[in-house]
């Protein structure tokens, strides 16, 4: 679906963004896209829907090139940034106006998700709360079914309630023709829905990987006293003791811990890339 | 399905255009036509008979002039704010269709509005000052439209025509600065407008002053005179009316497609 090869992009010439990025989106995945502040993600996205032009390199989706923006193009994608455009109309004057150029728009689905997320639909966009606002573009931007959806920030602003119905909403609207591409910095709200992983440090892909690949590499325990030094990848101080991640050389299979895998892919780049390409 | 120009997809934009702002056009609107009416009022003389000309004429071009930049420079504001731009950016349809719905409403629907508006409030003003005072010698019309068209594509040097040549000139130079400008961008195109004027203003000092030289002086015979004059008139006249404004709005669509964030 979305194919980026040796991808280069930087705001100047002397400070690159991001160089020589390789990167193969699948369809029927839920993908997260984590990095620390600065790391490039949101220029990423924006390369990928056609807001920014790439410096070098190649990125397609479903054979488009993004940065044209023609209409076939634009059809198939649908990008919710983390700041939204709220027209001061109702949600129904909304859907009369945008849905007309998604060609898969479905009323009932949206109808569906604004009864999911609780949304007045009546109201005018621009009276409704900060989380509101979001969830009925969200419930919009689903019900598109664009074949690649993109999210930069979804559950900031949402509510604890929101979150877990966003989590329930989002994995029973993926389907086999489509990817989801969500941004977060809150991985604790969406660890168990986003699956592969990617993190991105330092202009470069660190990792791409299914939960399962992970898993298999590496362990994430939690133990009193952190020993054996020179394996631990990464080691965190928590109420129950120690919150490692090693190497799974005893294939002794762990639930992934998104926050800890993040922080061990940041102290110690090189080894995870090494682990996982 | 057509990559550049399709037209249903092009009234679509031009609904959401409408649906978007139709309440504040509405209101602006009639903002607009009181203003016009207090124009008129306050522009009788003092037995409340005649509105001068001027102030018929200079209503419709001021307020058309004034409103218009604002109206040109409301209608992209999309890219004054980044969420809105990419909300623009994004929405499937070819660049060009996005800006056909701009213009249609800049350079077709305010134009037909305005005028026709302001020539139902004159002919009102005409019909009320004509039945109460039959002796005032005011005109039936501010400017006959056949005269108009007849003049338009001369250049033929009338008050009226050089409104219209400087309204379309704000209008697409407006249109150019908002998608230039992201922030304070009405500001930002008034300066970079009013500094090309001064400088080809100084130019055109210089070329007649140092090149040229005094016509009168430089060039002997009054026939010479007269081809020289007609000729850089009829080249100012027509990249003023024709060139300049469609030059602006190349330049505005070029931007438009390559615009990022």
């Amino acid at each position: 679906m979305v194919s980026i090869h040796n991808l280069g992009f930087g705001y100047s010439k002397k400070k690159p963004v991001f160089e020589g990025l390789n990167l193969e989106l699948q369809t029927g995945n839920v993908y997260g896209l984590l990095g620390r502040n600065g790391a490039g993600k949101s220029s990423l996205l924006r390369n990928i829907a056609g807001l920014l032009t790439p410096t070098s390199g190649q990125c397609t989706v479903k054979g488009h090139t993004p940065h044209l923006r023609q209409p076939k193009f634009l059809q198939e994608l649908f990008f919710l940034p983390e700041e939204l455009h709220i027209p001061p109309i109702s949600m129904k004057e909304f859907v009369s106006v945008y849905a007309v150029f998604y060609p898969n728009f479905s009323q009932n689905q949206l109808n569906e998700y604004l009864k999911e997320f609780e949304v007045d639909s009546t109201a005018r966009l621009t009276e409704l709360s900060l989380g509101q606002k979001k969830k009925a573009l969200i419930s919009f931007a689903l019900a598109t079914n664009t074949p690649l959806l993109i999210m930069d920030e979804p559950t900031n602003g949402l509510d604890i309630p929101s979150k877990s119905q966003f989590r329930k909403i989002i994995a029973s609207s993926i389907t086999n023709e489509r990817v989801i591409l969500i941004s977060t910095h809150q991985v604790r709200d969406l660890e168990s829905l986003i699956d592969p992983i990617i993190i991105m440090d330092n202009r470069e892909v660190l990792l791409n990987a299914g939960a399962d690949v992970i898993a298999e590499k590496l362990s994430f325990k939690t133990v009193q006293q952190v020993t054996n030094h020179e394996k631990v990848l990464y080691s965190e101080h928590s109420i129950r003791g120690f919150g490692i991640v090693i190497p799974n050389e005893d294939k002794s299979y762990t639930k992934v811990d998104l926050e800890l895998l993040f922080n061990a892919a940041l102290e110690k780049p090189q080894v995870i890339k090494q682990l996982f390409n | 399905m057509n990559q550049t120009l399709d037209i249903q997809r092009l009234g679509w934009l031009i609904k959401r255009i409408w649906v978007e702002n139709r309440k504040l056009f509405g209101m602006t609107y009639v903002v607009m036509v009181l203003l016009c009416i207090a124009t008129y009022y306050l522009g009788r003389d003092a037995d409340g008979a005649i509105v001068d000309r001027d102030i018929r004429f200079g209503s419709l071009i001021v307020g058309m002039f004034g409103l218009g930049v604002l109206f040109a420079n409301y209608i992209f504001r999309d890219f004054s704010h980044t969420p809105s731009t990419m909300s623009y950016l994004l929405l499937p349809a070819s660049h060009l269709e996005k800006f056909l719905s701009g213009l249609f409403y800049v350079l077709i629907v305010y134009p037909i509005v305005i005028i026709s508006t302001h020539s139902l409030i004159d002919y009102a003003a005409f019909e009320i000052i004509k039945s109460s005072y039959p002796n005032t010698p005011m005109e039936r019309t501010i400017i006959s439209y056949s005269e108009l068209f007849e003049t338009y594509f001369s250049v033929q040097d009338t008050r009226f025509l050089n409104g219209i040549t400087i309204l379309t000139n704000f209008w697409t130079f407006t249109i150019m600065g908002t998608l230039f400008f992201q922030r304070l961008s009405l500001i930002k195109t008034a300066f970079l407008g009013f500094s090309s004027i001064a400088i080809i203003a100084w130019l055109e000092y210089l070329m007649f002053h140092y090149i040229i030289g005094d016509l009168n002086n430089n060039i002997s015979f009054n026939a010479e005179k007269d081809s020289f004059l007609t000729v850089y008139i009829t080249v100012g006249i027509v990249l003023l009316r024709f060139v300049l404004p469609l030059f602006w709005l190349l330049i505005a669509y070029l931007k438009l497609k390559e615009k990022e964030v």
